[in-house]
């Protein structure tokens, strides 16, 4: 049982990623050829009062470019950063270019920037 | 080591295994935390596709291309006519069957809701459109 435990306790400390959730709710749009995303991701989030999220912070869109570059920086490959964000349905479509806009002249990946939506 | 296998020999329990329990209990604590914080962030999503620079939306202009545009109030438009959501997957199939690599824009007025853009795009996906583009209206 002992070993049991360890192999399980094993399994949790290898899988745990420690993301920080914007912890705002937030109606993800429809679609069918959504794809799974990578979990160690900045997420961001867009409610529909058109308001950006990241850990719970209202940080507006000037702040995204103040949370994406220090963490870039901690990545070894900055290449391998990817940011979700989660927008509500009825929120600015404009907004969300802008986070994207924002995500991508701090360096991230352009096609490593991505919207959720529900399957 | 040598004193403790005389104790055993001499306290003739047949015990000579050290008490696990504290270690145990130790573990159970361990996996419990991260059982608790394992969060599985277990999203679904499609790609944002932004546009390079102005330069290569002006370049792919020349290519016959399908534009739809969400108006202010989200309504749906192709070649200036309004059409429903429906619509999308066939139009975009269409130009498939013509020419694979045609290239969709998917022109969205800034206030246009992202729900109803989302939708587009997923139509426009589920249509076997491949270069599919993002720009303000």
């Amino acid at each position: 049982m002992i070993d049991c435990v360890f192999i399980l306790l094993i399994f949790f400390i290898v899988t745990t990623v420690f993301v920080k959730e914007p912890k705002v709710d937030v109606r993800d749009p429809l679609a069918t050829t959504a794809a799974d995303l990578e979990k160690n991701s900045i997420i961001f989030a867009l409610t529909k009062e058109n308001r950006v999220f990241y850990d719970g912070q209202d940080i507006g869109i000037a702040g995204v470019k103040r949370i994406v570059t220090p963490l870039l920086l901690e990545k070894s490959d900055p290449e391998d950063a990817h940011v979700i964000i989660k927008g509500d349905e009825l929120s600015q479509s404009g907004l969300i270019d802008e986070i994207g806009n924002e995500c991508k002249e701090a360096g991230v990946a352009a096609h490593r920037i991505t919207t959720t939506t529900k399957g | 080591m040598f004193g403790r296998g005389r104790l055993g020999r001499g306290d003739d329990e047949g015990d000579p295994e050290p008490d696990l329990s504290p270690m145990i209990d130790c573990v159970f604590i361990l996996l419990i935390f991260f059982i608790v914080t394992a969060v599985f962030v277990e999203e679904e999503g499609l790609p944002l596709p932004l546009p390079e620079d102005s330069n290569s939306v002006s370049a792919i202009q020349d290519q016959k291309t399908v534009v739809f545009s969400l108006a202010e109030d989200s309504s749906l438009a192709y070649q200036g006519q309004r059409i429903g959501m429906d619509a999308v997957s066939s139009i975009v199939r269409e130009a498939m069957s013509d020419d694979p690599e045609t290239p969709i824009i998917i022109q969205a007025h800034p206030v246009a809701y992202h729900g109803v853009r989302s939708q587009v795009f997923d139509a426009a996906r589920s249509g076997g459109g491949q270069k599919i583009t993002f720009t303000k209206g």
